[in-house]
């Protein structure tokens, strides 16, 4: 019996069946988890439209009184104003006291006549309220005033005074404007007639023809909220199969004797997969089949979906154009409910993935953003914009590829990562926890303090920039970096042990852990001649992104480099722009932090926390490709060099050359003309690049065991 | 409650040993410790026929030594094989081979005992007919008849065990690998258990568990390794034990062979 | 197996620090009670991570994620190109390329405008046209055998007017859509100016009358309007999620860990028991409840502060209206802690008390999200629903409108709907099956038993 060779596909449909067996069985969670919501629908349903036709029917019925003081009128104007104000009915009309009123408006005039001598804003508010409510009792909530206009006896001016912040107020102010302008609409096209004899522009006068049939608008209307409804629905009923098949195994116990089984874990990984995506696709149909049947019954009110008419059951089955979405939201529930130990430590971690899912979704809310082959492959948002495109008749199957063949990677990916984790080593909780933690000691330092500096940075840093416009930055990056710099440094004292691969005395210095060392010379030096071509390098990288990642204009005319340029001399605009940051962001980021990353993990996945807090410390999505790209070759510098100052230098010299090319001090090399110089360049790279690359002699370097250590 | 062993004598070559362990070594990390060496060096041999007891305290390794020869740890140095396949190299090939059982292995609580052992069997790759022998034979002989089909969230403590210890052996493995397998047991399963054990003994299987109750290894245990410290102390049958210690009691056997390990090691340190 | 050994071992100090033979009585019960569970959870990692850090942690990612967001969509959206066919009569056409293609040509406004697509097609066939060649639509960026609208200029002699036909349900058509109409207004404009200008009028010759609005709410008020559009939805769910976790960890938690029987134990009534436990539920509620706002607010402010001088607007935030809040915001904390705590007594394990849970949430989200809906106003009579009223009476609070009456009646009924689900806990609690470790029970079973009347209650002093 022991002799026969299990086959993994035999054992892969044994555990899928009883992992979905256990989830079926379970009655209780079945009920809360896909029966209750489905009954909640109707009545949910039902509730909205009551509650929203109550809701409706409170403001549009309700009689308003509107207090008013049309005493300086011009005489002829009266009787059309009051004919078209009837249109706001129910309105009770109240007259205030001309005088009040006419202070009132003299005091909002005065203020926008003259700019420099009106007080102060706040102030002024608060005098014209405290005049608004000597003038308007509690009923009345709104005030029109009309006076004469300056440019002309006949030409009525109409102020309407409201409070924001009260519903009656507000009703009155959108029905009387409303009223108010279909009047000027009218009166404008009659002036038109009889000063130049018509409209000129009359023809320009657009009629916008729609030519989308209903079933492709109805589809279009139920594209941009089916996308965030399936990430819920989807995670409510996996998350619970999730953790019953994770979190809940090892709960009872269950996963040692799975372990010890001759099954391979990618063979259960897959199977374990299958089964929390069986029960999210079952929540998934039985919540779509109960939303559809509450449509189909006309239960729904007019705010949901905003009307499905026409919209057929072959466009709904479209729908499953989603599944590479919903296969990789499975496959991230399993990957971070796997982890967790308990039913509670999983739970915690719903919310998170929840955000984590529905964020990227809600690009569909924008429904003008044309799909293109770069946002198919970003998680959760290629699904959602194929979903809503599929829905509305318009999907193009380029895009469709690329969504399906990119997130069946990011399937694969999340599945690998599961098959590892329920390796025997990893899997039992007790001694991979222990593990993790220890080996990450000093690197759970490091990405504490990273992450504490990039938040930090982000938070403070912005707001004293936002407030001190030119200087903020000196005292932002000054105040804040170096003292989180030498805080982190100290602090790395109690987890300190030599870097792996170094030969150093065996006892912790600040300044080395800062970086601050002689190091290598030739590393400088080559780190001086690469600027150049970093410069020239990432201008033309600049030029890529941004055909890739367009920045909205109004962030392009928002530089405020302008300002700068023309406040400051050009050694101010060095200190600030390039000898600043040089000194604060290395201390921080190639100094401390990752000197402290470098100790707990792989020097490649130490490169690349350094690389990720300095990117994300820049706080752009813009700046994230430029920055990582500079945040590496730094990192690489300090670790070549092994000291701080080649990185340093570098940043300085590179942040300098962009400083005098705004300034014009440095001629701009993108023009044809800098063609010529190409070559130079590129043989000072390769010389700057051989500098700092060339093996060094190997210093002795002996791994070091701190078992080693701490025994001797 | 005897194992129905009757379709095979364990085919296996007198000259192989169902378990050998060589200098096996496991580094932990911990994070206030660092390193920690929860078993250093140690040696283990177990043939066929015979009951070997894994006697130690709390955290001398126990677990890990076994973990390490089912296949599920990855030893960080050292050398185990079971029926000659090599645990690190073939993992899969020794869980094949063995059955395992711990005091904090659980049952699915939403299976029957019928689906459970039915389960295993198919993730033994057993196939259809075999298994639904097995099973009832399984059944007769741990006396499950009466909740064979009921839930085993339902079941006893003592009934829960019987299933589990039925589970185990659903492939009728070469080598049982128990890890304190009467831990939180009343008498009645307890002594089940240690019938059970003494069943595999006699149709030439291997059995290895792992225990602090010094009652059960001298009533079942045809040799004793006692382990500390990730070390093997001693190794031997009781006799053996006794006459090097010059001790009656095997717990006054262990406390005499801890102590001695411990004068040993503090003039090294 | 992880156990948390923290909780047996902080109620032994308790017990070992209450020498008295006397055992604590009334409030002095519950307050013991209630700090032991609030020791124990804020002892524990993952309350103090869920209640504390992720508020800290999570606004500044979320909206930086949010706004980042926006902005690559919104870049994207402007660096589409989109064409636009200009059809219908030639002298119309011919003015328009005269007088405004050349700067779009050049500009950064990515709009094409084309003349050489079916130029004299009549409204049937351009519509036939438009919707024909989808077969091709599989090409990246846009097909140049379709323009994404067509804008059909009228004859002079007719007295029609200028179509825009596109197609909605398409991004690039109505992204065309969009920019094509703000340029015929501007045509529009530019057109009625020259002809002004031509006739020696002024801008306000043509003009009949100005009307303008003008608000004379405070900018603290003003910000106080816009957040109680949603603010009060926000503060129910964070209460809610605040609650959710401790109630499920004092009571099927407990059960889970084994110390449920230790509790039982203790020379304290049931009530005493209970009320303690929803007390450090809904302190841990409260604040998490607090933390959340203040993190939110910290977020929104930095993210307006980031945009800077670019925001139309400005909103002061209003503290003090909050502050006056926090009454009953407490208040209603101590509510649903009661409630969930009542529902989670009745299982047995942590993950059936969150499968309990789960639904119930919705009971106090579904209301909340009816609760902002405009127009509804706080009256006595809303105020008779729980969580609605607190949703409308935040609502009232932040635009600081007085209405003493409904305050008074919301809060009291509010107190009374809490100790309603106290004594349904106790009722329920004290039966011998829901008591003791290990044990749950059907809905079924509850209600018989609940008919039954008071069974056997347990553990009575």
């Amino acid at each position: 019996m022991t002799g026969s060779k299990p086959q993994a596909r035999q054992q892969f449909a044994a555990i899928l069946r009883v992992e979905l067996l256990q989830l079926v069985r379970d009655k209780r969670a079945l009920f809360a988890a896909i029966v209750l919501p489905v009954l909640l629908y109707p009545w949910l349903f039902a509730g909205q439209k009551k509650i929203e036709k109550i809701s409706q029917e409170s403001l549009a019925s309700r009689s308003l009184s509107v207090a008013y003081d049309f005493s300086a009128l011009p005489e002829p104007w009266e009787a059309p104003i009051w004919e078209a104000l009837a249109a706001a009915d129910p309105v009770e009309w109240v007259p205030v006291d001309a005088q009040a009123a006419r202070t009132l408006e003299e005091e909002r005039t005065s203020t926008l006549a003259e700019p420099e001598s009106a007080p102060d804003p706040v102030e002024a508010k608060t005098q014209r309220r405290q005049l608004y409510e000597q003038l308007v009792e509690e009923p009345q909530v709104l005030l029109v005033v009309a006076h004469a206009s300056r440019s002309g006896p006949q030409r009525p001016e109409i102020s309407i005074y409201f409070d924001v912040k009260q519903d009656e107020s507000r009703e009155a102010q959108s029905r009387i404007a409303g009223a108010l302008r279909d009047l000027e609409e009218a009166r404008t096209q009659a002036l038109r007639e009889e000063l130049l004899g018509g409209d000129p522009a009359a023809f320009l006068a657009l009629e916008t023809v729609d030519i989308a049939s209903a079933e492709e608008r109805s589809g279009a209307n139920l594209g941009r909220l089916l996308p965030m409804l399936l990430v819920l629905l989807l995670i409510s009923g996996g998350a619970f199969a999730a953790l019953t098949v994770f979190a809940g195994e090892r709960e009872a116990g269950t996963l040692e004797s799975i372990l010890v089984q001759p099954i391979s874990p990618r063979t259960l990984a897959f199977a374990k997969y299958t089964a929390v995506a069986v029960a999210a696709f079952a929540t998934l149909l039985a919540n779509l089949g109960a939303l559809y049947l509450c449509v189909a019954m006309g239960w729904t009110g007019d705010g949901a979906g905003g009307g499905m008419d026409g919209l057929r059951v072959t466009r709904l089955v479209g729908a499953l154009g989603y599944l590479p979405g919903a296969l990789l939201l499975c496959g991230l529930l399993c990957m971070a409910l796997g982890h967790a130990k308990t039913f509670r430590e999983g739970q915690y971690l719903l919310f998170p993935i929840t955000l984590l899912a529905a964020i990227p979704s809600a690009v569909v809310l924008q429904p003008s953003l044309p799909n293109n082959a770069v946002l198919s492959a970003i998680p959760f948002t290629g699904p959602a914009l194929v979903l809503r495109d599929i829905l509305r008749g318009d999907v193009q199957l380029l895009h469709f590829v690329v969504m399906t063949v990119s997130h069946l990677l990011w399937v694969a990916w999340t599945l690998r990562r599961l098959g590892g984790m329920l390796e025997g080593e990893r899997a039992l909780a007790s001694t991979s926890e222990a593990r993790r933690l220890a080996k990450q000691g000093p690197a759970r330092h490091g990405m504490r303090w990273g992450f504490a500096g990039v938040l930090a940075f982000y938070l403070v840093g912005y707001t004293i920039q936002a407030r001190i416009p030119t200087w903020g930055v000196a005292y932002s990056m000054w105040g804040l970096l170096p003292p989180l710099a030498l805080l982190c440094a100290w602090r790395a004292r109690r987890t300190w042990a030599p870097w792996p691969g170094e030969a150093q005395p065996a006892r912790f210095s600040l300044a080395a852990e800062l970086g601050l060392r002689p190091g290598r010379w030739s590393v400088g030096l080559g780190a001086l001649l690469l600027v150049p071509a970093m410069t020239l390098g990432m201008q033309h990288f600049l030029t890529w992104q941004e055909s890739l990642l367009p920045l909205p204009q109004f962030m392009q005319q928002a530089a405020g480099l302008e300002t700068m340029l023309s406040e400051l001399s050009t050694v101010q605009m060095l200190f600030l722009m390039a000898l600043t940051p040089a000194i604060c962001e290395e201390l921080f980021f190639r100094g401390a932090v990752f000197s402290s990353l470098r100790r707990g993990l792989s020097t490649g996945k130490a490169l690349l926390w350094q690389t990720l807090f300095f990117a994300a410390a820049h706080g752009s999505v813009h700046r994230i490709l430029p920055t990582a790209i500079l945040g590496l070759l730094l990192g690489l510098l300090t670790l070549r060099a092994r000291a701080l100052w080649p990185a340093m230098l570098f940043h300085f010299a590179y942040n300098a050359s962009q400083v005098l090319q705004a300034t014009g001090e440095l001629p701009a090399q993108s023009g044809p003309e800098a063609h010529s110089g190409h070559q130079q360049l590129a043989w000072l790279a390769l010389v700057g690049f051989a500098l700092v690359f060339w093996p060094q002699r190997s210093q002795a370097s002996r791994p070091m065991t701190r078992s080693a250590q701490s025994s001797a | 409650m005897q194992d129905p062993q009757s379709h095979a004598p364990a085919a296996a070559p007198a000259d192989r040993p169902a378990i050998e362990a060589t200098g096996l070594v496991k580094t932990f990390f911990d994070p206030e410790r660092g390193e920690v060496q929860a078993v250093r060096g140690l040696d283990l041999r177990c043939e066929y026929g015979e009951i070997f007891g894994l006697l130690g305290p709390n955290g001398a390794g126990k677990t890990t030594t076994l973990r390490m020869l089912a296949g599920i740890l990855v030893p960080t140095d050292g050398h185990a094989s079971i029926a000659g396949v090599d645990a690190a190299r073939d993992p899969m090939g020794v869980r094949q081979r063995i059955g395992f059982l711990s005091g904090s292995t659980g049952l699915y609580p939403r299976l029957t005992a019928r689906e459970t052992l039915r389960y295993f069997g198919q993730l033994h790759g057993i196939a259809k007919g075999p298994l639904e022998e097995r099973i009832e034979e399984l059944v007769e002989v741990f006396q499950l008849h009466e909740f064979a089909d009921g839930r085993c969230e339902a079941l006893s403590t003592g009934q829960k065990q019987r299933v589990n210890i039925a589970r185990a052996v659903v492939h009728d493995p070469e080598v049982l690998i128990l890890d304190e397998p009467t831990t939180g047991l009343d008498i009645m399963a307890a002594s089940d258990m240690i019938d059970f054990i003494e069943s595999r003994r006699s149709s030439g299987r291997c059995v290895l568990f792992s225990t602090h109750i010094l009652s059960e290894a001298e009533r079942l245990c045809d040799r004793i390794g006692v382990v500390d410290h990730g070390r093997t102390l001693a190794v031997g049958t009781l006799q053996e034990l006794r006459a090097e210690t010059g001790q009656e009691w095997l717990g006054d056997v262990f406390k005499e062979l801890v102590q001695r390990a411990a004068q040993e090691s503090a003039p090294a340190s | 197996m992880i156990r948390a050994p923290a909780n047996g071992y902080a109620r032994h100090r308790i017990m070992a620090s209450a020498p008295s033979p006397r055992a604590p009585r009334g409030w002095s019960a519950i307050y013991h009670v209630a700090a032991q569970e609030l020791r124990t959870s804020l002892r524990d990692r993952q309350t103090v991570v869920n209640s504390v850090v992720l508020p800290i942690v999570m606004y500044p990612i979320l909206f930086w994620l949010i706004l980042q967001g926006f902005l690559v969509v919104q870049g994207h959206k402007e660096r589409t190109t989109v064409e636009v066919a200009l059809v219908g009569a030639p002298e119309r056409v011919a003015q328009v390329q005269a007088q405004w293609m050349a700067e779009l040509d050049d500009g950064p406004n990515h709009t094409l405008l084309r003349t050489d697509w079916w130029p004299n097609a009549d409204v049937e066939t351009l519509r036939a046209n438009l919707r024909a060649p989808k077969a091709s639509a599989t090409q990246e960026e846009h097909s140049a055998d379709r323009p994404d609208a067509v804008l059909r200029l009228p004859d002079p002699s007719s007295d029609e007017s200028a179509q825009l036909f596109i197609e909605s349900t398409r991004s690039q058509s109505e992204l065309a859509g969009e920019r094509t109409s703000r340029l015929v207004g501007q045509w529009q404009r530019d057109l009625r100016d020259r002809a002004a200008q031509e006739k020696g009028l002024g801008d306000e010759d043509l003009d009949p009358f100005d009307v303008t609005s003008h608000t004379i709410t405070a900018e603290r008020d003003q910000g106080a309007f816009l957040l109680s559009l949603f603010l009060p939805m926000m503060i129910v769910f964070m209460a809610v999620m605040g609650a959710f976790f401790p109630a499920v960890d004092s009571t099927a938690g407990e059960k889970e860990r084994g110390t449920a029987e230790t509790t039982l134990l203790l020379p304290l009534s049931r009530e005493h028991v209970l009320l303690g436990k929803i007390l450090s539920t809904s302190t841990l509620a409260f604040i998490a409840t607090i933390l959340n706002l203040t993190f939110m607010g910290i977020a929104a402010r930095h993210l307006v502060g980031t945009l800077g001088p670019k925001v139309p607007f400005s909103i002061e935030f209003p503290f003090l209206a909050l502050l006056y809040s926090l009454p009953l915001i407490a208040l209603f904390c101590f509510f649903v802690s009661a409630v969930l705590t009542a529902l989670a007594g009745l299982t047995k394990s942590f993950k059936e008390g969150q499968a309990m849970l789960g639904p119930a949430q919705m009971a106090f989200i579904l209301p909340a999200i009816v609760g902002i809906m405009p127009g509804l106003k706080l009256s006595v009579v809303w105020a008779l629903i729980p969580v609605i009223n607190v949703v409308l009476a935040v609502r009232a609070i932040l635009v600081m409108e007085w209405l003493p009456i409904p305050y008074l009646t919301t809060a009291l009924v509010l107190c009374a709907s809490a100790w309603l689900a106290v004594r349904l806990c106790v009722r329920l609690l004290s039966l011998e099956a829901l008591a003791f470790a290990g044990s749950s029970m059907s809905l079924k079973d509850l209600f018989r038993r609940l008919r039954q009347g008071r069974a056997t209650p347990v553990g009575k002093p």
